[in-house]
């Protein structure tokens, strides 16, 4: 009885083994079908995803690409009939109408409940024009004010005054590989002789992917600390924020906004963070006045980190 | 009709060079596919040297075979891989030079892909002694059904001739092991010469080759310690005597200069040596070195059911061992096992133990792949072995379809993995590891491949332009000459130094490529337009823009 039992044993083992083995190489076979079915993206697609966006795009409308690991090939489609007035790579509550332009058919997540007033398909890719039910109004978006005449910037002790970094528009300088940005841009701040320490619009990726015209810092064993002293009135600043992979380990900062000098919140940020927009509220805003933006280092890793703001 | 019945030695060696032939015909067609890499180039000018150096030969006589005429000819490669670029060169001269039976790529590869292949069937040798005929082919699909595997075979590289180089001297060393007339000694000596020709890291090997003899004579070696003496292994002394005769015959450039050549060449070969790689995603260039960087690269690489079916082989040798550790049974398998083992152990886990001291980083845990294929053939092996029995009481017929069926099965996974796309081979790996995006978040892709660059040739031609400069940070600069001279690009590419003051921009998939991208848009406001990409499951391995 006892060895008819162990035998059964064994050959259910074996089935088991056997099931198990066989149920692997069905599920890579899939998968390898599955990739060999996946869209694909070429530029023989190009004209006819100009010829399809040129009639759904107006001023002030929003460009998505979607996934966002494809968002330059997919705008690269584009290319120099990518139309011009619109707004790409921004946080998209402040918009109106977006063109979305998705390979596969995915939805962008950022345009979740938005209502479709238009759709069209050009091989692989999906081109839809929505509308948002709910735009929250743009009063001053403090990554475009980041401008000589609008802006000032300090590095230095946190809490302290801090020495100006001078404005430039001299040409672009290449970064530090291991950087998540090429070169610096044409017009900043520069904050020191390191090239990474200036402040700048910039594009940069979070954790997940969304891509998010935000103002690089690079804070060392001091802070810095941007002003702008005219901002129009609003009733609270929303912002993303997110600190870069240090190679040597783990970066935190701290972000901090002031409205006319009173503190009205910050936020520590790391790796991890993403552009996952924060309000800050405050009825020191309804006047308008100074906004300051201060960004302080919390560890010895150094990595920029890049705050996207604006008031509302 | 006559009835030939074959003995088992006849049969295994026709089938062994069925295998060489159908493996060779397999690699000349993806070979004709792939284009030259930049990595390759070294060689295949070696053999374009050597062929030109054959045609002045037949016109002006021996003169030219002097040393001095012969050095230059040799110096790009010195001693490494001196047969295969011999071979390649005369087909070269002969098929492509002389007659346009080959194009110039494969007469420049043709003899690194005899060898390649002939590694296939020396896999074969080595394993059906001792595991016989199916476990044997299955081996060998499996080593062979690898994408990056095949990638490899397919070119002129040194990690496909080290293979072969181990997989001879292994399945010589194992048969002289087995006792015998002493002319397999002698020739195991040889080919121990004939395998360093083919790649020092033969000498790896024959460290391993003594471990693994200690250990299959112990018995024999405790006896004669008993008797106050030690036990030499007449392979070694045979490879003493006749290794380095072989060796100096087959490597022409050690001819002049030997004992300083030699010094040169065997330093050079055992050193320690640091290749800043990516891992993970991060550029590593010095010490701390990632201990796990070969068996990921491993598990990666192999498609998952090899994995697992290796995983099985494993587990069945591992119970052989122990069942014939009491009762005295199969050594031969067992000593196949051992080796199998032992080069497991050096190329997987030696690099994630060894002091950073000694550390060879990459590690060449490519060399694996033949071994961790002979584990698979058990696995699958032991597999249909118990189908058989689970399906005893079954008819015959159903019971074989049954088998045939679950074995094509497992084994078109690999193969259909393999040759889908012979220009993006070295970006596949395992759909269930992550395919190809992980190869690009991991940022182990080679886009320094001109295999896959050429891919791009086209979209650059059709601009119409005699002359471009491109930005491309991940490609060598050598590669656009690669391309040019075997006639897969018509346009002169020079390099540009930065992305914005270039015509055009290459940049692999991930965040690296996209910050480019983004970066232009914001400097231009317009995105750079796209020109050409080159995908594989979805995922864009690598694209071309328009800058200006």
């Amino acid at each position: 009885m006892n060895q008819a039992g162990t035998s059964l044993q064994v050959r259910r083992a074996r089935a088991a083994t056997l099931l198990s083995v066989l149920l692997v190489a069905l599920a890579e076979l899939i998968a390898v079908l599955w990739g060999a079915l996946r869209p694909s993206l070429g530029p023989a697609l190009s004209s006819q995803a100009r010829a399809a966006v040129a009639p759904m795009a107006h001023p002030g409308d929003g460009v998505v690409a979607t996934p966002a690991a494809f968002a330059g090939p997919v705008l690269g489609l584009l290319g120099e009939a990518f139309p011009r007035e619109s707004q790409v790579f921004v946080e998209p509550s402040r918009l109106q109408h977006a063109i979305e332009l998705s390979l596969g058919g995915s939805s962008s997540p950022e345009l979740s409940g938005w209502d479709t007033k238009q759709q069209s398909r050009v091989g692989s890719l999906r081109i839809r024009y929505l509308s948002n039910p709910k735009p929250v109004p743009l009063r001053y978006d403090l990554v475009a004010k980041l401008q000589p005449g609008d802006a000032l910037v300090s590095s230095g002790p946190a809490g302290g005054a801090g020495a100006p970094c001078n404005h430039s528009t001299a040409a672009e300088v290449e970064l530090p590989a291991g950087l998540p940005l090429p070169w610096a841009p044409r017009s900043r701040f520069s904050c020191g002789n390191d090239p990474r320490g200036f402040v700048g619009q910039v594009i940069l990726d979070d954790a997940r992917g969304t891509s998010r015209r935000c103002i690089w810092t690079f804070p060392t064993t001091n802070a810095v600390k941007v002003s702008w002293p005219k901002v129009a009135p609003g009733s609270f600043v929303r912002v993303g924020a997110i600190a870069s992979r240090s190679p040597t380990g783990s970066t935190r900062a701290k972000v901090r906004f002031k409205a006319n000098a009173a503190v009205i919140g910050e936020r520590e940020v790391d790796a991890s963070s993403t552009f996952d927009s924060f309000d800050l509220a405050s009825p020191m805003l309804a006047g308008g006045g100074e906004i300051t933006l201060e960004v302080e280092q919390l560890t010895e890793h150094l990595a920029p980190v890049c705050v996207e703001a604006s008031v509302r | 009709m006559r009835r030939i019945k074959l003995s088992p030695r006849v049969a295994d060696f026709l089938i062994g060079l069925g295998l060489f032939t159908a493996t060779l015909v397999v690699l000349v067609l993806l070979s004709r596919l792939t284009a030259i890499g930049a990595h390759e180039q070294k060689w295949t000018g070696a053999a374009r040297a050597v062929g030109l150096w054959i045609d002045r030969a037949a016109h002006e006589g021996r003169a030219v075979l002097g040393g001095k005429l012969r050095d230059p000819m040799l110096a790009p490669v010195q001693a490494q891989c001196q047969l295969p670029a011999l071979l390649s060169g005369y087909v070269w001269e002969v098929a492509s030079h002389r007659h346009t039976w080959m194009t110039d790529t494969l007469g420049l590869r043709f003899g690194f892909l005899v060898f390649n292949a002939l590694g296939v069937a020396m896999l074969y040798a080595l394993v059906v002694q001792a595991w016989g005929r199916r476990v044997a082919l299955f081996a060998c699909a499996f080593y062979l059904l690898v994408p990056r595997s095949l990638h490899m075979l397919v070119g002129a590289t040194g990690d496909g001739l080290a293979i072969t180089a181990w997989l001879l001297l292994a399945a010589f060393y194992l048969r002289s092991l087995r006792g015998g007339s002493i002319g397999w000694t002698i020739a195991t000596g040889a080919v121990f010469g004939l395998s360093l020709a083919l790649s020092t890291s033969v000498l790896w090997l024959a460290g391993i080759l003594i471990a693994h003899t200690i250990w299959a004579r112990r018995a024999e070696a405790r006896e004669a310690a008993k008797d106050g003496a030690i036990t030499v292994p007449s392979a070694l002394l045979a490879a003493i005597v006749i290794a380095p005769v072989v060796f100096l015959l087959c490597t022409p450039w050690l001819w002049n200069e030997t004992g300083i050549r030699m010094r040169q060449l065997f330093t050079t070969s055992i050193a320690p040596s640091i290749v800043p790689t990516y891992y993970a995603g991060m550029l590593v260039a010095a010490p701390p070195l990632p201990k796990g960087f070969a068996l990921r690269s491993v598990v990666l690489s192999l498609p998952t059911i090899t994995v697992v079916l290796t995983g099985a082989g494993a587990a069945v040798l591992a119970r052989r061992w122990w069942m014939a550790r009491r009762e005295q049974g199969e050594p031969e398998r067992l000593s196949l096992g051992a080796l199998i083992a032992l080069a497991i152990v050096f190329a997987v886990a030696w690099p994630a133990i060894s002091p950073d001291v000694l550390a060879v980083y990459p590690p060449r845990w490519i060399l694996a792949f033949p071994w961790l294929g002979a584990l698979a053939g058990v696995g699958l092996d032991a597999c249909i072995g118990m189908a058989s029995e689970l399906l005893a009481s079954r008819s015959a017929r159903l019971r074989g379809a049954a088998i045939v069926g679950g074995a094509s099965l497992i084994l078109c996974v690999p193969a259909i993995e393999s040759v889908r796309s012979p220009s993006t081979l070295a970006a596949a790996f395992s759909p269930l590891s992550g395919g190809a995006r992980s190869v690009i978040e991991s940022r182990t892709l080679p886009v320094n491949d001109a295999a896959m660059v050429a891919q791009i040739a086209p979209s650059i031609d059709e601009q119409a332009r005699p002359s471009i400069s491109i930005w491309a940070p991940d490609v060598g600069a050598d590669v656009w000459d690669v391309l040019r001279a075997n006639g897969r690009l018509r346009t002169v590419v020079r390099a540009a130094g930065n992305a914005r003051d270039a015509d055009m921009v290459l940049v692999s998939g991930g965040a690296g490529g996209e910050a480019v991208v983004r970066a232009l848009l914001l400097r231009n406001g317009t995105p750079p337009a796209l020109l050409g990409v080159v995908a594989r499951d979805g995922a864009v391995l690598l694209s071309l823009y328009r800058v200006k």
